[in-house]
Parts: structure tokens; C-alpha cells; sequence
């Protein structure tokens, strides 16, 4: 019994070492960040802008030197929708598949850019509306020098002001061991 | 007039602007990229074939991405003892090394090509400035040495001596040949479609651009040629895929709560 249990206590670690990581998200499709509901909700996409195209972004992991971009599917929820606004809000999941299993990702959540912090709802760390969103990953991601390979994508985006402002998501990807 | 007119072009930038913003925000969108390590190593010169004098020859790393038609290396890496004349003969023995690239390094006689994940090439990387402030010591600590610490990072599995008397993985040449052999299932195929890798190597992406012909457009061709030319149509071989293993089952993803209408809200513009 017990060497039973061995083995398919080998056979699942082995098998458990060879599925790659998957992902979820949940995006919401709308005009205005701050319509979309809940705080599930962490990518933010305009709704004029292509389901798969924010898929993919999503699902991309960059580096100092190129990026490199993983399968990622959507799904579509009825009861995610609702009016108001420009466009209502439409949210759906996002999962990404087939990613690296040998990493474990640090999200940073609320980093807000833009020309007024005060517009900045939930932002814990403001950035310069000049800075570019690669430098704000980095600002998260290095570390001795080196930058972590990492995700980003903006949840949040409002119009206004000099540059507007928007929010975005990092995460880091640093070693699972 | 002039109001109404601006008025539209705002709007008409702002729907615009809006559209696939997330691509346009981020940098470098435009083609899937995979990080790929190439060990490489050369045999001993005596300086008539055009390369610097050496009596060991070298082994050395390059460090890019593949791009959809050919490989970008940012990196060629090899660890040499510092300094020149005297002071390079001086830290051959035991002294200051240094990661560097030279001339030579465009001639190889073996390369072995693999795939990293992300991780694995911002480690590959870490490592390249970690070793600079390393000793050298053909003894010691060489260029063997170095390539040996990349496979590592990248969970190659290196080639150890046959026996007492074995100094083959010593050699740049050899080491890189049997790193080769042991590792060959990582390489990539040179011509055809990818195969999955091993969870070491990186996963197989999306292609953005596909390779090659269509085959439907290739089978709309056919069909005309055929009705064009009369002749009775060529059956079609359908091979059935094969039967893979059932895959494993999901992770469990929380699915939030059923989300309330929210309140409507006039976005403000400042």
C-alpha cells in the first residue's frame, strides 16, 4: 500500500512538473476605468479595442530584450455586462496558458500615472506622466542590476489634464525555487 | 464654425487614439520573441588561420532571441584572464578574469542551440556580470568553467568524465560536443514545425506571422488546376491526429461573484 502511494506520489510530482502555468484574469471592456466593477477586475481595456488583441497583451512576458507572447483565451460571461457611461462595461476572463512553470509572479497593483496624483483613486505609487510604462515595471522588477522578465498592462485610464492618467499592473516574474 | 470643427476632431481622435491602445502603450509589440542560448567552442590556433594564437582553444556563449526568420544575439560572452602581454600570461596562471567578447568569437567549430524561458535568460544574464568580477585560472577556473556554470543555469545536463583518466569535458571542444549529445532533445529543429519542449525550455508561442505557404490557399490552387485542366480530382489524405494523453485537469480559478450593475457614472474631464 504505502509503495503504492509512493508511487503516485512520484508519478503526480513528475506530472505536476510538466504542466505548464496557467493564468486568469478578469478584463473589463468600457470607456472610463472607474465604471468597470469590483476590484476582481485588473485588466482595464477600451471598449473600442480588440477582445483578443488585450488577450495577448496581457499574456506577453517582456524582458531587457524582447518579448514573448503566450497562448491566452477568453471567455465571455452573460451576466458580466452592464450599461452606463459611453459604452457600459462588458468583463471576461482571460487565461493565459502554456506560460513558464519555473517562476512565481509578484504583482504590483495601483501604480498610477498621470499629470495630478489627486486623480489617482487607488494608486499607492504615482508616476510622472512622461515616464514610460516599461520604466515603471522596471522600478518594480530590478533587482542587483537585473530585471526580472515581466508582465504589464493598464486596468485603468481616464483622459484629462496634460497627459490623462492611467493605471497600471506589473508583475515580476522572479524564480519559483 | 471653428468650434464645432475642433470639437469633432477631438472626438474623432479620442475614438481613434482608444483603439488597441493596450498594443501601441508597450514597446517591442510587434513580434513574438523566444530567449535562445548557443554554446559554441573552437579548437586550438597557432595563429596561421587567421585567429589569435592559442594553444587551448575557447568556449563561449551567445544570448539572444529568435525572431521569426533569424536570431538576434545581444550577447556573446567568454571568460578570458584580463589584460594583454605579460599581465594576460600572468592571470592565465591565477588572476583577474574578465567576461568578454572578441574577434574570434565570429568562428566556431561546434554550436548547440537551446532554448531559456524569460527567467532562465535574466539569470544567464546575472551571471554574465557576476563572473566578471571573478579570478582566472586555466587550472582553475576557465572558460570551460564558465560555459559549465550557463548550462547549469539553463538545467543542461553536463557531461562528466568517463573515468579517472577521461579529460574530455575539460576541452572546449569536447565539453561543447558532449553537451550537445546529451542535451540534443532541447535543440531546435532546423526546418518544420516546433515540438513542445521539456518544462526547462521555454514553452512553444503563438506565431504572430505564419510560416509558409497557406495550405488551404494551397488546396484552392490545386482545385483550379484541376477544373482548368479536366482531370479527375486526387483524393485527399486526411491523417488523423494523433491520440494524445487526456489532458490534466485545470487549476481551480475563483470565479468572482456575480457582478452588480454599477452606478452609472459621468466621467469628469479636466
Amino acid at each position: 500500500m504505502l509503495r503504492r502511494l509512493i508511487l503516485v506520489a512520484i508519478f503526480l510530482g513528475r506530472w505536476g512538473s510538466a504542466i505548464c502555468a496557467e493564468q486568469p484574469h478578469i478584463a473589463c471592456f468600457t470607456n472610463y476605468g472607474q465604471i468597470c466593477p469590483g476590484h476582481n477586475v485588473d485588466v482595464f481595456v477600451h471598449c473600442r479595442s480588440d477582445m483578443n488583441a488585450a488577450a495577448k497583451a496581457a499574456c506577453a512576458i517582456r524582458s531587457e530584450t524582447g518579448v514573448q507572447y503566450f497562448d491566452a483565451s477568453v471567455e465571455t460571461n452573460p451576466n458580466w455586462v452592464g450599461g452606463g457611461g459611453y459604452c457600459g462595461w462588458r468583463a471576461f476572463k482571460v487565461t493565459c496558458r502554456n506560460l513558464p512553470n519555473d517562476s512565481k509572479v509578484e504583482w504590483h497593483f495601483d501604480n498610477c500615472q498621470g499629470a495630478d496624483q489627486r486623480n489617482c483613486p487607488r494608486n499607492t505609487r504615482f508616476f510622472d506622466c512622461a515616464v514610460p510604462p516599461v520604466q515603471i515595471a522596471q522600478s518594480y522588477c530590478t533587482k542587483d542590476g537585473v530585471t526580472a522578465p515581466y508582465q504589464i498592462f493598464k486596468y485603468y485610464d481616464r483622459g484629462g489634464g496634460d497627459c490623462g492618467y492611467a493605471g497600471f499592473v506589473v508583475g515580476c516574474h522572479v524564480p519559483a525555487s | 464654425m471653428n468650434f464645432r470643427l475642433i470639437s469633432l476632431l477631438v472626438c474623432l481622435w479620442t475614438c481613434c487614439a482608444s483603439a488597441d491602445e493596450i498594443e501601441l502603450m508597450l514597446p517591442q509589440n510587434n513580434v513574438s520573441t523566444r530567449p535562445v542560448l548557443e554554446f559554441r567552442a573552437r579548437g586550438p590556433s597557432l595563429g596561421n588561420d587567421g585567429r589569435a594564437i592559442s594553444l587551448t582553444g575557447h568556449a563561449y556563449v551567445l544570448l539572444g532571441r529568435e525572431l521569426n526568420e533569424n536570431t538576434l544575439f545581444n550577447n556573446v560572452r567568454g571568460f578570458y584572464p584580463d589584460g594583454k602581454g605579460a599581465f594576460e600570461l600572468i592571470h592565465m596562471a591565477y588572476g583577474k578574469g574578465v567576461v568578454k567578447q572578441t574577434l574570434d568569437d565570429a568562428s566556431s567549430e561546434v554550436v548547440f542551440r537551446v532554448y531559456l524561458t524569460p527567467v532562465q535568460e535574466a539569470a544567464v544574464l546575472k551571471l554574465f556580470r557576476s563572473w566578471d568580477d571573478k579570478k582566472y585560472s586555466l587550472a582553475l577556473n576557465n572558460c570551460v568553467d564558465f560555459t559549465k556554470a550557463v548550462a547549469q543555469v539553463a538545467n543542461l545536463t553536463l557531461p562528466h568524465p568517463r573515468d579517472i583518466f577521461d579529460m574530455s569535458p575539460e576541452f572546449p571542444v569536447s565539453f561543447v560536443r558532449g553537451l550537445s549529445q546529451l542535451n540534443d532533445k532541447y535543440t531546435p529543429l532546423k526546418a518544420g514545425p516546433e515540438l513542445s519542449t521539456t518544462p526547462g525550455t521555454s514553452v512553444t508561442p503563438p506565431s504572430p506571422v505564419r510560416s509558409g505557404p497557406d495550405p488551404a490557399e494551397i488546396a484552392r490552387g490545386q482545385k483550379q488546376l484541376i477544373d482548368r485542366m479536366n482531370l479527375p480530382a486526387v483524393p485527399t489524405i486526411v491523417t488523423p491526429p494523433p491520440v494524445l494523453p487526456p489532458p490534466p485537469p485545470p487549476p481551480a480559478i475563483v470565479m468572482p461573484p456575480a457582478l452588480p450593475p454599477p452606478p452609472v457614472v459621468i466621467p469628469r474631464r479636466g
